[in-house]
């Protein structure tokens, strides 16, 4: 499959982003895409990312440079990513990941980090094969009674 | 490759070496030719086995938890799984087309 272009995504996107998250998670949360298409924008710090092949949105990428949080230097966060299932394996995560660590770059920062559920292999092993490590923090929880 | 060069290349029992590979082989994750010319390739997808495919069919990967120990040592279990878990997640992450990358790195 061939990327046509990445770009920033539109509020016409929401519907596919919404559909290819639901089917990765098996959660459809159209107003929290909505609210995150609004918080994400480029002129508030943040990137919400989507590929395009075949004349449809493949993948969607976000993240957002975080200055201080957790009483670290500046970083760029990927708060999450997600590819057609049926798209997989053509690159098109790795083009999304490009593509935001080139727009962290361009805002001074040089390290890209990201959180997930430790089961989550697969999403785990994307992000390893991309280069990615362990990163010096450790998160913590405990449930609230 | 053949195991007589696997095992020269790093200095392992031939012996040994054999046992791993005829484990791996029957496990789906190396191709054995036999005869002259022949040895073990990779059968897999590099890209989808993982570290822990591997260390799982020769490590018992269970996380036993006891039941009626003191609660120290039930303690110390709870802090030990907290290892296993990370270091079962880390194994799960890495398939060997990105090990072989950080090798080459």
């Amino acid at each position: 499959m061939h990327i046509k272009k990445i770009r920033p995504a539109r509020a016409g996107d929401l519907a596919q982003v919404v559909a290819i998250d639901a089917a990765i998670t098996g959660v459809r949360k159209a107003r929290y895409w909505a609210s995150v298409r609004r918080r994400y924008q480029r002129r508030y710090g943040g990137d919400f990312l989507v590929a395009e092949a075949g004349g449809k949105v493949q993948g969607y990428i976000v993240g957002e440079v975080r200055d201080w949080e957790f009483g670290e230097p500046p970083v760029g966060w990927v708060f999450g990513i997600g590819v057609r299932p049926g798209a997989r394996l053509a690159g098109i995560g790795a083009a999304l990941l490009a593509a935001l660590c080139a727009s962290f770059r361009g805002r001074g920062v040089d390290t890209v980090r990201t959180l997930l559920p430790r089961d989550n292999a697969l999403v785990l092993a994307f992000f390893r094969s991309q280069g990615m490590m362990a990163a010096p923090v450790i998160p913590l929880e405990k449930a609230l009674d | 490759m053949s195991a007589a060069e696997i095992a020269a290349k790093y200095e392992v029992s031939a012996h040994h070496l054999a046992k791993v590979l005829n484990r791996l082989a029957r496990a789906g994750l190396l191709h054995a030719a036999r005869g002259a010319g022949g040895g073990y390739r990779l059968a897999g997808n590099a890209k989808r086995v993982t570290l822990m495919d591997v260390i799982a069919l020769f490590e018992d990967i269970g996380t036993p938890r006891r039941r009626g120990a003191p609660p120290e040592e039930l303690a110390l279990d709870r802090v030990l799984e907290e290892i296993d878990e990370t270091a079962k997640a880390t194994f799960r992450s890495i398939t060997l087309d990105t090990l072989i990358k950080l090798i080459r790195k």
